[in-house]
C-alpha cells in the first residue's frame, strides 16, 4: 500500500514535469492508439477483398502492352514512304519479304549508313555488297527478279536473309500489285 | 524521455505487438500479379481480320508446342502413347467405392488388370475377328477402363458413347461411329428403341451381381434376334475356359484412330472425332506441363472423376492422373451431384468435376459465423494466398478442375441463349473460398482433346459475374477472328485453334465467340 502511494505521488510529478506532454491530450492519444490497433486487428483477420497496389499497378502495365503489327502487302509504292522520313517507321525488302527494321534506325533509317534501302527492295544492293543509288530498282518499274546474280552473290543475300528474319520483325510482303 | 501513464504505454505496446505480428506473419502471394496479367505469349505480328496468335507462355514462339510424354529412349525422347500411359499406371492403382459395404476396392495393374487387359482384346477378337472399333457405353467402372485400354494396346479404337438416356440419340451416335461390338451395363439400354447399325456383330453386358448374368442374357438373346453374338463380362473375364488364344501384345506403332467420340453440333447434325494416339498424349502432357509441378497431380494423390470419363476432358484429365501414377478412385455413381458420403470415405485430394455437380456445393446455407469466414477468406484470396476451407466437407480436397458444359457462342437473334452449365469468375472464387481448393476452370471444345484454355492454378482474381477461361493450353495455339460486329483486331471474335490435341489438319474454327483480355486470357465477352 505505502510501495503504491510512493508510485502515484512519483508518476504525478513526472506528469507535472514532463515537457510537451498535456495531460489533458492523454485521453485524446490512448482513443486515437485504441482504434489504431483495433482497425489494424481488423486488418489482420478481414484483409481487404478488393485488388491491392501491386495488382493494379500489373493491371495497369498490362493495358499499356505495345498492340501487334498487322501483316501487310505492300507495292514499291506504298512500300516508300516508310523511311524513317515520311512514316516513322523503318520497313526494308529483302527478296521479296518486308521487314520492320526500326529497331536498327542507327543503320537504315535517315542518315545512318545503308538509309538507302529505307522503304526500297535492298536484295541487289545486298547480294552486291553496295548500298549505292544505283542498286535501287526504280519504284515505277517491275520488281527486281534477281535472275542474274551469280552464285556467291546469291549465297551473300540468302546470308543477309537469315540476319534479318533472325534479327527483326517479318510484316509483310512485297509484291507488284495489291 | 517522455513518461506516460500506464494505459498509453499499454496501447502503444499493443499497437507495436499488432505491426510486429503483421510485418511477421507477412505472406507472399503464391504467384506474383505480373506473371497474372501476362498470362499468353503474343505473338508482335497479326493478320488482318484476326487477333495475333496467344499461346501459352510456357510454349512461347520458336519453342514446338508439346507433342508427347518425352520418354527417354537411350539418347533420343519419344513422344509415346496410350500404351505408355498404362506402364505410368502402374505405379498407383485404380480403386473403386462400394457403395453397399463403404470400402474402397483397389485394383493393382501389374498383376490384375493387366492380364485382363490382354483377356479381354483376346476374347473380343474371338467374338467379332478382325475387330477395329469397340463401342463403349459404361459408367466410370474397371470394365470401362479395362475395355478401352484393350483397344489402345492391340491397335482397335474405342468409341466413346456419351451416356444419354435418349435411345434415337444413341442410335445416331452409333450410326455415325459403326462400331462392331458393344459394351454396356445391364439396364440402361431399352432396346425397343435402341437400332443398332449392322456393323454390330456382338454385345457383351456388364451384369452388376454374377447371380442373374444368365437371365440378363436370355432376355437380351431374345430382343435382338441370333444375329448378333450376346455375351456377359463374366464370360470374358471367366478363367474357366481362358480364351482359345491369348493374342500377343503388339510392338509396332500405331498411326489409326484410338479414341472417336461422337457429338451432337449446335445445328443438331451428328458428328465424329477420331483422335490418335498423338492427339491423347500431347493433351495429357500440356495437362502435366500447364500446372506447375509441385501441385500438378502427385503419386500421393486420390483422384476422384465426378464426371463421366465418357466424355473426352474428363478422359483427358483421367489419364493425366493415371501417368502421374496417382490412385485413381470411381466414386461408383453416375449421376450428377456430390455423393457426400462416398465422398467422406474416398477422402480425394483431386476432384474431376462438371459444373453442375459444383453447383451443389455453391448453394451452401449461410450463417453470421459462415459469412465472416467467407468475408476473410474473399480477403486472402485478394491478397493471393489460399485460405482454409469455409465449409469443412472435404478436409484434404487441394485441386478442383471444372471444364464448362455450354462454352460462349454468339446467340442467334430472337434465340435464349442458356449458360447454365456454367461458371463465373466470382462463383470460382466462392468455390476456393468454400472449399479452400485450387480450383482450375476450363474450356472444351467436341474437336479438341481436352481443354483448350484453363485458368491458371495461382489465379485466384474474382472478375466479377464473367466467365474467365485463362491462357491457352500448352500444345494449342489460338487467334480469335472477325464474325459479325466483332473484330479480331480488338482482339474479340470466334476463337480459331491449331496445335496438337486435335486430329484436324490446320485451324479448327470453332463457334466459341469471346475476347482474349489485357492479361492474356480468354474470356466471355462482357
Amino acid at each position: 500500500m505505502v510501495y503504491l502511494k510512493a508510485f502515484q505521488n512519483h508518476y504525478n510529478s513526472v506528469i507535472a514535469l514532463a515537457p510537451g506532454v498535456d495531460a489533458r491530450y492523454i485521453p485524446y492519444l490512448n482513443a486515437s492508439l485504441g482504434i489504431l490497433s483495433v482497425y489494424l486487428v481488423y486488418r489482420i483477420i478481414f484483409p481487404p477483398a478488393r485488388p491491392n497496389g501491386q495488382v493494379i499497378n500489373a493491371q495497369q502495365q498490362a493495358k499499356q502492352k505495345s498492340q501487334p503489327l498487322v501483316y501487310t502487302k505492300f507495292t514499291p509504292t506504298t512500300l516508300q514512304p516508310f523511311n524513317g522520313v515520311i512514316e516513322e517507321r523503318v520497313l526494308m525488302a529483302v527478296k521479296g519479304k518486308v521487314y520492320d527494321v526500326s529497331a536498327g534506325k542507327t543503320f537504315y533509317g535517315p542518315g545512318g549508313p545503308y538509309s538507302n534501302f529505307a522503304g526500297r527492295d535492298a536484295s541487289r544492293g545486298l547480294a552486291k555488297g553496295s548500298f549505292d543509288e544505283d542498286m535501287l530498282t526504280p519504284i515505277d518499274m517491275r520488281i527486281d527478279t534477281l535472275e542474274d546474280l551469280n552464285e556467291e552473290e546469291i549465297q551473300a543475300l540468302n546470308d543477309w536473309e537469315q540476319h534479318f528474319a533472325g534479327k527483326y520483325l517479318r510484316c509483310g510482303e512485297l509484291v507488284e500489285e495489291l | 524521455m517522455v513518461d506516460l501513464p500506464p494505459l498509453t504505454n499499454c496501447l502503444i505496446g499493443a499497437l507495436l505487438l499488432v505491426i510486429a505480428y503483421r510485418l511477421v506473419r507477412q505472406r507472399y502471394p503464391d504467384i506474383h500479379p505480373f506473371a497474372l496479367y501476362h498470362q499468353s505469349s503474343i505473338s508482335p505480328i497479326r493478320n488482318s481480320e484476326e487477333s495475333a496468335v496467344h499461346r501459352s507462355t510456357l510454349t512461347p514462339f520458336t519453342y514446338p508446342l508439346i507433342s508427347g510424354l518425352n520418354i527417354r529412349e537411350g539418347h533420343s525422347f519419344r513422344d509415346g502413347d496410350l500404351r505408355d500411359i498404362w506402364n505410368f499406371a502402374k505405379k498407383g492403382k485404380l480403386g473403386v467405392f462400394n457403395k453397399k459395404s463403404d470400402v474402397i476396392e483397389y485394383h493393382d495393374y501389374d498383376t490384375e488388370l493387366t492380364s485382363l487387359v490382354q483377356t479381354v482384346a483376346s476374347r473380343f477378337s474371338e467374338y467379332v475377328p478382325g475387330i477395329s472399333k469397340i463401342g463403349i457405353y459404361l459408367p466410370n467402372s474397371v470394365e470401362n477402363v479395362v475395355t478401352s485400354f484393350a483397344a489402345a494396346h492391340y491397335n482397335m479404337a474405342a468409341v466413346l458413347l456419351p451416356l444419354t438416356s435418349d435411345m434415337d440419340e444413341l442410335s445416331r451416335y452409333l450410326e455415325m461411329t459403326q462400331p462392331e461390338l458393344l459394351i454396356f451395363e445391364a439396364g440402361v439400354l431399352d432396346f425397343t428403341q435402341l437400332s443398332l447399325p449392322e456393323s454390330v456383330h456382338d454385345l457383351v453386358i456388364v451384369v452388376p451381381s454374377i447371380q442373374d448374368h444368365l437371365e440378363w442374357k436370355d432376355q437380351l438373346n431374345e430382343k435382338v434376334g441370333s444375329s448378333i453374338g450376346v455375351h456377359t463380362w463374366e464370360d470374358v473375364v471367366s478363367t474357366e475356359s481362358p480364351p482359345k488364344t491369348v493374342i500377343e501384345l503388339p510392338q509396332e506403332e500405331y498411326n489409326g484412330p484410338a479414341i472417336i467420340v461422337p457429338y451432337t453440333t449446335l445445328l443438331g447434325t451428328v458428328e465424329s472425332v477420331a483422335f490418335s494416339h498423338g492427339n491423347i498424349v500431347s493433351a495429357v502432357a500440356a495437362q502435366l506441363r500447364a500446372v506447375s509441378h509441385s501441385v500438378s497431380f502427385k503419386s500421393t494423390d486420390t483422384v476422384v472423376p465426378l464426371d463421366s470419363i465418357q466424355g473426352m476432358y474428363t478422359r483427358i484429365m483421367f489419364l493425366a492422373a493415371l501417368t502421374a501414377g496417382t490412385s485413381v478412385v470411381f466414386s461408383g455413381t453416375t449421376s450428377e451431384g456430390f455423393d457426400f458420403d462416398a465422398l467422406r470415405t474416398i477422402v480425394p485430394t483431386v476432384v474431376i468435376a462438371s459444373p453442375k455437380s459444383i453447383l451443389h456445393v455453391l448453394n451452401y446455407t449461410p450463417g453470421l459465423l459462415i459469412n465472416l469466414r467467407l468475408k476473410r477468406a474473399s480477403g486472402i484470396l485478394a491478397a493471393g494466398n489460399l485460405p482454409w476451407p469455409v465449409l469443412n466437407l472435404f478436409p484434404n480436397l487441394r485441386l478442383i478442375y471444372i471444364h464448362d458444359d455450354q462454352p460462349p457462342r454468339q446467340a442467334k437473334r430472337g434465340e435464349d441463349y442458356n449458360n447454365a452449365g456454367s461458371l463465373t469468375s466470382a462463383q470460382l472464387s466462392l468455390l476456393r473460398a468454400l472449399l479452400g481448393a485450387r480450383v482450375i476452370y476450363a474450356l472444351t471444345h467436341p474437336r479438341i482433346a481436352g481443354p483448350i484454355c484453363q485458368t491458371h492454378i495461382y489465379d485466384y482474381r474474382n472478375l466479377g459475374p464473367v466467365r474467365v477461361f485463362g491462357p491457352v493450353v500448352p500444345a494449342l495455339e489460338a487467334v480469335v477472328k472477325d464474325i459479325e460486329n466483332l473484330k479480331g483486331g480488338d482482339r474479340q471474335g470466334h476463337l480459331c485453334l491449331r496445335g496438337l490435341p486435335t486430329a484436324d489438319k490446320g485451324w479448327v474454327t470453332t463457334n466459341i465467340v469471346g475476347e482474349w483480355g489485357d492479361d492474356g486470357c480468354f474470356r466471355e465477352l462482357s
